[in-house]
């Protein structure tokens, strides 16, 4: 009688403990603890990443500089790596540590990174000036007529520009006078 | 002589139905223990996680309420706000606290106390969606339950989380067992304090460095989500004979763009609220940047924040009918309370950047690894 009593009890303390467990998916409890992650970041692949890069490019938008492609949301240090010591560099941690925005500044181009997981992946890319221009031949000065016309009449109009979206990222135009005067390649995070 | 029971008999049903629910209490206590040990407890290094919750163990009353993330948690003494104007407030800050959040911390507010000022820092405007799971904890976890909870979960879940995992925090971070540190046992079952009425104390000095130049937008708009909370806002203040105030705090980063602040100057001029962008008025504040501020301009630091709160204090006290509670004697002797923890903390703050010249207890370099 008292094993019956016994089992009862083991049984709703198992079947509280399951209920605990079960109902949760086997991902890891969200990162709370992140500080200072970043700085093992540093030591990705870049020849991999730089690959993993190339290959994923219908997924995103991609934007080349010096031969190197930059993905959206492409795991940042290959990239940067690649691209050499000619910048110039901007950290900010995020609230609470939960992260780190990073700007590289190039001669012609901005790169942004964010960090998730411990790991830094490209969030932006800014062109800065008409010597680089977007693969489908887009650049600072280029008219909006152009850019329609490369992109399409599907763009999401702002109050300053147009966006089109490709996969988990997108590119704005921004127009001044009908001329293109700022672009930027956005990945779309989460 | 032993007793016996047949199974039909009434003692034996009142006996199994008491072990029953013993099991069930042991088994509830043993959940409620596993769950105290296992959910973070944001005492070192991270410690924005324990704000939310410190507001329920104030004992004075505030007649001022800030609310908003790091811009006004870590940019405005509460301390300096009493000691310089006897003006008695608190602020409900967390990381990252978005429009929805606030509004809903508002209305929790308001089921303990009414504030006769709401002052609302406005940088979160920008986020028109939840943005992460990790900021939701820090600011939804430490909120009492309530249906202002209830519904502050629901505005603010990311994909991916479940209404469960915040109802039951243990099915959320039962899986943090191998990342248990000496604070998870430390403080399984009760907290130090980290702000003194809501504000975040640095007395560090990194100065401000220049700021990479604003990304360009294609579209300037504030999100329709956002704006349409900071209109509740200003709806359940006037419900509430509260004055609503908007602000931007004095730093640059994160970019607060023109079109931004135009949008908001337009939204208080239609709802006949006071906006007060302090970017511009840092000279007035008194602010030198190259010593108020603990890292590199992001936010400010103690001295920083003892002009920040000085300069918004005379703004209050000549704008509204506020008590000087240094007048009030009950209220008076709490805040004292609070001005001597305040002190310890400044002196062992100074004390350790004396010694090792940087802190080692608080921010990045106290965060458990």
């Amino acid at each position: 009688m008292n094993k019956k009593i016994l089992s009862v009890m083991m049984a709703s303390v198992m079947a509280l403990s399951i209920a605990a467990c079960a109902s949760e998916d086997e991902d890891t409890a969200p990162v709370v603890l992140s500080g200072g992650q970043t700085a093992e970041s540093a030591e990705g692949s870049g020849a991999q990443e730089a690959g993993e890069t190339a290959a994923a490019s219908a997924d995103a938008y991609v934007f080349t500089y010096n031969g190197i492609e930059i993905r959206m949301n492409a795991p940042a240090n290959g990239i940067i790596e690649a691209l050499g010591d000619g910048y110039t560099y901007f950290e900010a941690p995020s609230c609470a540590y939960e992260g780190m925005d990073k700007v590289y500044t190039y001669n012609s181009i901005v790169v942004r990174s964010y960090t998730m997981d411990g790991e830094d992946y490209i969030a932006a890319v800014e062109l800065k000036d008409d010597t680089v221009a977007t693969a489908e031949g887009i650049r600072i000065g280029s008219t909006e007529d152009e850019v329609r016309a490369a992109y399409g009449e599907d763009g999401q109009p702002g109050t300053a520009g147009i966006e089109y979206t490709l996969g988990d990222s997108f590119i704005s135009f921004i127009f001044e006078n009908g001329k293109v005067v700022a672009i930027t390649y956005t990945a779309i995070v989460g | 002589m032993k007793k016996s029971w047949s199974h039909e008999s009434k003692e034996y049903k009142i006996y199994v139905v008491l072990c029953l629910i013993l099991g069930l209490a042991i088994a509830a206590a043993g959940l409620y223990a596993l769950q105290k040990l296992l959910v973070p407890k944001y005492m070192r290094g991270v410690v924005e996680g324990s704000m939310i919750a410190e507001y329920y163990e104030s004992e004075v009353p505030h007649e001022v309420l800030f609310l908003g993330d790091c811009e006004v948690y870590e940019n405005i003494s509460t301390v300096a706000l009493y000691r310089d104007y006897g003006i008695s407030s608190y602020i409900r800050g967390s990381a990252q606290q978005l429009t929805w959040q606030s509004y809903y911390l508002l209305e929790d507010t308001l089921r303990y106390e009414t504030p006769e000022v709401v002052v609302f820092n406005v940088l979160a405007l920008k986020y028109g969606e939840p943005q992460s799971e990790s900021y939701n904890r820090m600011t939804l976890d430490g909120m009492r339950w309530s249906r202002s909870k209830w519904d502050a979960i629901n505005a603010s879940m990311t994909e991916g989380e479940h209404m469960a995992d915040y109802l039951f925090p243990l099915l959320r971070y039962h899986s943090r067992w191998d990342e248990l540190r000496s604070t998870d046992f430390e403080y399984a079952f009760s907290r130090d304090r980290v702000t003194v009425n809501g504000y975040y104390m640095r007395c560090d000095i990194s100065p401000e460095g220049e700021f990479p130049a604003p990304m360009p937008l294609a579209d300037y708009t504030l999100p329709e989500t956002s704006m349409d909370y900071l209109t509740r806002m200003v709806e359940l203040c006037r419900e509430n004979d509260i004055e609503l105030i908007l602000i931007k705090a004095p730093t640059l980063y994160p970019y607060w763009y023109e079109e931004w602040d135009a949008q908001v100057r337009a939204f208080a001029q239609e709802y006949n609220v006071p906006y007060i962008n302090y970017i511009n008025l840092r000279d007035n504040i008194g602010l030198d940047m190259s010593v108020d501020t603990y890292d590199a301009g992001l936010h400010l630091n103690l001295t920083g924040a003892e002009k920040f709160a000085d300069y918004i204090g005379q703004y209050l006290v000549n704008h509204y009918e506020l008590t000087d509670f240094r007048d009030v004697a009950d209220v008076a002797r709490a805040w004292e309370d609070d001005i001597l923890f305040y002190d310890e903390l400044r002196d062992a703050q100074n004390a350790e950047l004396a010694e090792y010249g940087e802190l080692r207890s608080w921010g990045a370099n106290a965060i458990e690894n």
